[in-house]
């Protein structure tokens, strides 16, 4: 099991560095391109919500995500101290009346869950802990794809 | 890295390109420019994302924002080039249910010339 550990500040500029450590992790411990990205799209898509919901003191903030690599997948963790927040209950409105509404207010949500086979979350000693697990792509295997 | 490119701006029908990854980040350096060049314009719009890499749902939110306004003046979003992850992101939250995707661009232009029909 290969580990990856950053903690970034509460601002959007910090996303270029995170998405760099993340990208040349995953590259580096072979993870397919199919599940580095959908990994990328999941740990994107909890930090920028907690960069744009998650504090509203205008203060610096820290987020520590911590990826996690195993024979079957890729597991992440992505820790905060702002305002509880629990993606595995939040309101995800039906998707077309999202994309309908041409607001993306859950959108984000709804697609961690499709994304991920586990979306855990815990609040202890006020932060957000939220573990979200993506699985392989499935390849195909010999004499599958002839 | 974002860039949007002007392919035409026909009488009845806009084309424009995205290319590069539409993010939290790089959707600031884009959205006003693409609602201008689509929504604005009040036209059908054909959208080439054969280029574009990656995109989260402030990404896929500015598309349907733009669609919908367009919707508003019997006007549609057609996405053409639409493949690989950027294709699994937006099938993955039903964008196909909601924005026309075409296969070319001349299965595009019949469809953006269909809705005004």
């Amino acid at each position: 099991m290969a580990i990856l550990r950053l903690t970034i500040s509460n601002q959007l500029a910090e996303l270029r560095r995170m998405g760099f450590a993340l990208a040349e992790f995953l590259d580096d411990e072979g993870v397919s391109k199919s599940t580095a990205h959908r990994v990328k799209l999941v740990v994107e898509e909890l930090v920028v919500n907690v960069i744009q919901h998650a504090f509203d003191d205008g203060a610096p903030h820290a987020i520590l995500l911590d990826v996690r690599t195993d024979p079957q997948g890729v597991a992440i963790m992505v820790e905060d101290d702002g305002k509880r927040f629990d993606p595995t209950i939040a309101a995800a409105p039906p998707l077309k009346e999202l994309l309908e509404s041409g607001k993306s207010g859950g959108l984000g949500v709804a697609i961690i869950r499709k994304v991920t086979r586990e979306l855990k979350y815990e609040r202890t000693d006020n932060k957000n802990r939220v573990r979200a697990y993506v699985e392989n792509a499935i390849r195909p295997g010999p004499g599958r794809n002839k | 890295m974002i860039e949007l490119e002007v392919l035409s701006h026909d009488s009845d029908v806009s084309h424009v390109k995205l290319k590069g990854r539409l993010d939290a980040v790089t959707l600031r350096q884009v959205d006003i420019r693409f609602h201008g060049e689509t929504a604005a314009r009040k036209r059908s719009t054909i959208v080439d994302i054969s280029e574009l890499d990656f995109i989260t749902s402030l990404g896929i939110g500015m598309l349907f924002g733009c669609a919908k306004s367009l919707r508003r003046h019997d006007a549609v979003m057609v996405l053409v080039g639409s493949k690989g992850f950027v294709d699994n992101a937006l099938r993955t939250v039903g964008a196909h249910e909601i924005i026309p995707f075409a296969a070319n661009v001349e299965d595009a232009l019949r469809v953006a010339r269909e809705s005004r029909s």
